[in-house]
C-alpha cells in the first residue's frame, strides 16, 4: 500500500515538473533566485514566453512581483507584448494589486504612472488599496495613492472603510494614526455597527483589543462572532474567546445580521471542540439555522476532520435539517466531506433519499464529488500519511448499502450520466457503468447525455464512449437539434480540427 | 377623517393598479446557449434594463453562490443598491459550452417602449463582459435570435 502511495506521488510530482518545465518564466524558483534584466532577456531568449499565465491567471509578473524580484526585472517583464498595467490576472486583479499587496513602493508608482487603474476591483472585492493595508509599507502605498485619486474615505465590503479593515493587523496603530490625518477615526463603525474593535476580534491580538478600549472604542456582541471567524490562515485560542464573555461581558449567545451563530464558524474549522463545549455550555443554540438555513452541523460536515462533526451529532434535534438550497449535513458531506463524514451521518439515521430544491437526489451531489486528478489535489499533503482511497467509489457504495436507488432519474428527467459528461472524463462513466442507469434517458429539455456531451466535448473520448454503451445517434431536442448538430457547433471541437462525423 | 378616506382611496388605487401590471405580464422561455469556451463555469444575470440604460428588474441569476456577485459589477451595484429577493429566480450557473432554460416573466408594458433585456457575464479569473447579449424588447427583436459577444454563443426567447 505504502509502494503506491509512493509511486502516485512520484508520478504526481513529475506531472508537476513537465508542466513547469513549459516554461521557466512560470516556475517560483527562477524568480526566487532574483534574475537580472539580462537573465530574463537570455530566458525570453530561449523561446520562454513573457505573456503566458498559468490555469489560475497567475502569469511571470505575479510570480516575479510576489517573490521580489528586483524591480529592474519586474519592470521590463511587463512592457514585453502581451502584459500590460491593465491585463487581469487570478482572480482579476490587476499587477497593482500584487505590487501594493507585496509592498513594493517603486512599482507601485511605476504603475500608477503607466496608468494602471487605481480603483479596479478584484473578483473578490479587493481594491490596490486594501491589498496595500497588511503590507510593510502600508503607510506609504496609501499615500501614492491617495496622491493617484483614490478617495480616503471611501467605504468598501460592508460599508467598511480603509481604518476598519487594516486595524487588525496594525499592532502600534501607525497606519490608524495616518488614516486618522485623512479624515477617518478609530471611532467608525460599518453598516453593521461593527467597531474597529469588533474587526481587531478577528485577529484576537488582546493587547490591541485593550488598547483600542483605553481609547474609547466600543466592543459590541458581534465581535464575538468575527473572533470565530478568525483570520484567513488562523483561528483564536480559548483565551481569546474567555476574555470576551468573561471579562468584557460580550454575549456568548450573539447572532450576525447574517443569522450565523459562533458554532456556523467553528464548525468549519479544524481542532476546535474544546472552544464548542466552551459556548454549548454557554446556552449557544446548536439548532440555530443562519440566514440560508445552513446550521452548524451542515457546515461541519464539509470538514476535513470529523472532530467537530460527531460532537455536534450528539446535540442537534434535527440531523436532517436542510438549507435553503435543500441540502442535508449528508449533502453537503457527500459532495465535498469525507467518507469518514458521510458513514458516520449514514450511521446517525440521516435520510438518504434526501432531495434539494431541484428535486435532485444524493446522486447529484456524488457525481459533484469527484475529481480528476484527486492524487495531485489539495488532498495530497492532508491524506500523505494515509493509505489512498477512491472516495468516489466508497461514497457510492455507502449511498447503495443505505438504499439509494442511483440509476433513476431526478425530477427534471436528468440521470447521473447527464451530470456526469460534464466532467469530460471516461473514468468517472466507467465508475457508473454497473448502475445501470438508461444512456438515452432524456431531460425535461429533450436533452440525452449525449446531447449534453456533444455541446460541452473538448474531444471525442465520451462522445466515443457513450456511443460504444448504447447511446443513440438520432434522439432529437425539443429544438430539433441531434447530437451531430450540436457538436457541429461546438467551438471547441472545431477549433481542434476533431470530426464529428461519427455522430452522424 | 377626509385624509384617512383619501389614502385608503390612493390605497385601493395602487392596489388596482398593481394587480393589472401583474395580470399584465408574459411569461418567456428563455434558451441560453453557453460557447465552449475554456473555463470554469459562467455567472449570468439577465436583467430588464429602461430606455435610459439604467437597471430596472433582476429577472433571473444564473450561479448560486454570492461570493461570485460582486463579479458582475455592474449589476452588483445595482443589486447592493436596491437589495431585491433574487432566491426564486436564481439558478446554478452554466458550464461552457452547456445551455440553460429558464423562464421569464416580463411586464406587457415594457414591450416596444425602449426597454432591453441585458445579459451579463463574468467567468473566474477570466473577463467581464457587461452585456454578453442585448435583446431589444420588441416584437421583432424578442423572435430573433440573438448571438452573444462573450461567453454565450446565442440567447433564443419564446411567449409561452
Amino acid at each position: 500500500m505504502k509502494k503506491k502511495l509512493f509511486i502516485s506521488l512520484a508520478l504526481a510530482t513529475s506531472l508537476l515538473a513537465t508542466a513547469q518545465q513549459k516554461n521557466s518564466l512560470l516556475d517560483q524558483s527562477f524568480w526566487k533566485s532574483s534574475p537580472d534584466v539580462a537573465a530574463l532577456k537570455a530566458e525570453i531568449a530561449k523561446g520562454n514566453n513573457p505573456a503566458e499565465s498559468t490555469r489560475n491567471a497567475f502569469d511571470a509578473v505575479v510570480y516575479a512581483i510576489n517573490s521580489d524580484a528586483p524591480t529592474e526585472t519586474i519592470k521590463y517583464l511587463i512592457e514585453q507584448p502581451g502584459n500590460s498595467v491593465s491585463k487581469p490576472t487570478h482572480d482579476n486583479r490587476i499587477y497593482l494589486h500584487w505590487a501594493a499587496g507585496k509592498g513594493n513602493l517603486e512599482l507601485v508608482n511605476y504603475l500608477i504612472a503607466k496608468g494602471s487603474d487605481i480603483n479596479l476591483e478584484d473578483s473578490h472585492g479587493s481594491f490596490p488599496i486594501t491589498a496595500a493595508l497588511y503590507s510593510q509599507n502600508n503607510i506609504a502605498i496609501c499615500e501614492a495613492l491617495f496622491k493617484a485619486g483614490v478617495d480616503p474615505k471611501k467605504k468598501y465590503r460592508d460599508g467598511a472603510n480603509l481604518l476598519l479593515l487594516g486595524v487588525s493587523n496594525d499592532k502600534d496603530l501607525s497606519l490608524s494614526k495616518y488614516l486618522e490625518t485623512k479624515g477617518l477615526s478609530l471611532k467608525d463603525t460599518d453598516n453593521k455597527g461593527n467597531t474597529a474593535f469588533n474587526y481587531t476580534a478577528r485577529t484576537g491580538n488582546i493587547p490591541l483589543l485593550k488598547t483600542l478600549l483605553q481609547k474609547g472604542v466600543k466592543a459590541t456582541d458581534n465581535a464575538v462572532i468575527l473572533a470565530s471567524e478568525g483570520s484567513r490562515r488562523e483561528s483564536n485560542t480559548l483565551e481569546v474567546y474567555k476574555y470576551l464573555i468573561e471579562d468584557l461581558k460580550l454575549k456568548p449567545t450573539a447572532v450576525s445580521p447574517e443569522g450565523a451563530t459562533v458554532l456556523h464558524n467553528l464548525a468549519r474549522k479544524a481542532n476546535q471542540n474544546e472552544i464548542i463545549n466552551y459556548f454549548l455550555s454557554k446556552g449557544v443554540d446548536v439548532n440555530k439555522a443562519d440566514n440560508d438555513g445552513n446550521t452548524a452541523l451542515i457546515n461541519a460536515a464539509a470538514g476535513r476532520d470529523t472532530e467537530a462533526l460527531e460532537l455536534l451529532l450528539t446535540k442537534v434535534k434535527n440531523i436532517n435539517a436542510q438549507n435553503a438550497k435543500g441540502e442535508s449535513a449528508l449533502s453537503v458531506a457527500v459532495q465535498s466531506g469525507s467518507t469518514k463524514a458521510v458513514e458516520l451521518l449514514l450511521k446517525n439515521k440521516a435520510d438518504v433519499a434526501v432531495l434539494d430544491k431541484d428535486g435532485n437526489n444524493l446522486g447529484y451531489y456524488l457525481i459533484q464529488s469527484y475529481r480528476p486528478f484527486m492524487m495531485m489535489g489539495r488532498g495530497l499533503a492532508a491524506e500523505s500519511n494515509a493509505p489512498k482511497e477512491d472516495s468516489f467509489a466508497v461514497k457510492l457504495k455507502l449511498l447503495q448499502d443505505n438504499g439509494l436507488n442511483l440509476s433513476q432519474a431526478q425530477k427534471d428527467g436528468n440521470n447521473l450520466y447527464h451530470f456526469a459528461v460534464v466532467k469530460n472524463d471516461i473514468t468517472l462513466l466507467n465508475k457508473l457503468a454497473d448502475l445501470k442507469i438508461d444512456i438515452n434517458g432524456q431531460n425535461k429539455d429533450g436533452l440525452t447525455a449525449l446531447h449534453r456531451a456533444a455541446m460541452i466535448a473538448k474531444n471525442d473520448t465520451v462522445l466515443k464512449y457513450l456511443l460504444s454503451n448504447g447511446a443513440k445517434k438520432d434522439i432529437k431536442t425539443e429544438f430539433d437539434e441531434s447530437a451531430y448538430d450540436l457538436a457541429k457547433e461546438n467551438e471547441t471541437l472545431t477549433q481542434n480540427n476533431i470530426s464529428v462525423e461519427i455522430l452522424k | 377623517m377626509k385624509s384617512l378616506i383619501k389614502t385608503a382611496l390612493t390605497g385601493a388605487f395602487i392596489l388596482l393598479l398593481s394587480f393589472q401590471a401583474t395580470a399584465q405580464s408574459s411569461k418567456y422561455k428563455c434558451m441560453l446557449q453557453m460557447s465552449n469556451y475554456v473555463g470554469e463555469g459562467a455567472y449570468v444575470v439577465v436583467s430588464l434594463i429602461n430606455a435610459k440604460g439604467e437597471y430596472e428588474k433582476t429577472l433571473y441569476v444564473m450561479g448560486d453562490d454570492k461570493k461570485w456577485y460582486s463579479s458582475l459589477k455592474e449589476w452588483n451595484k445595482f443589486q447592493t443598491k436596491k437589495p431585491t429577493n433574487i432566491s426564486a429566480i436564481t439558478g446554478a450557473s452554466v458550464t461552457g459550452g452547456d445551455r440553460s432554460i429558464t423562464t421569464i416573466e416580463i411586464d406587457n408594458t415594457k414591450i416596444n417602449s425602449g426597454y432591453k433585456l441585458r445579459f451579463e457575464s463574468a467567468v473566474e479569473d477570466q473577463k467581464y463582459h457587461i452585456s454578453d447579449v442585448e435583446i431589444p424588447l420588441t416584437t421583432a427583436g424578442i423572435a430573433e435570435k440573438t448571438e452573444g459577444k462573450g461567453y454565450i454563443r446565442y440567447v433564443r426567447l419564446s411567449k409561452i
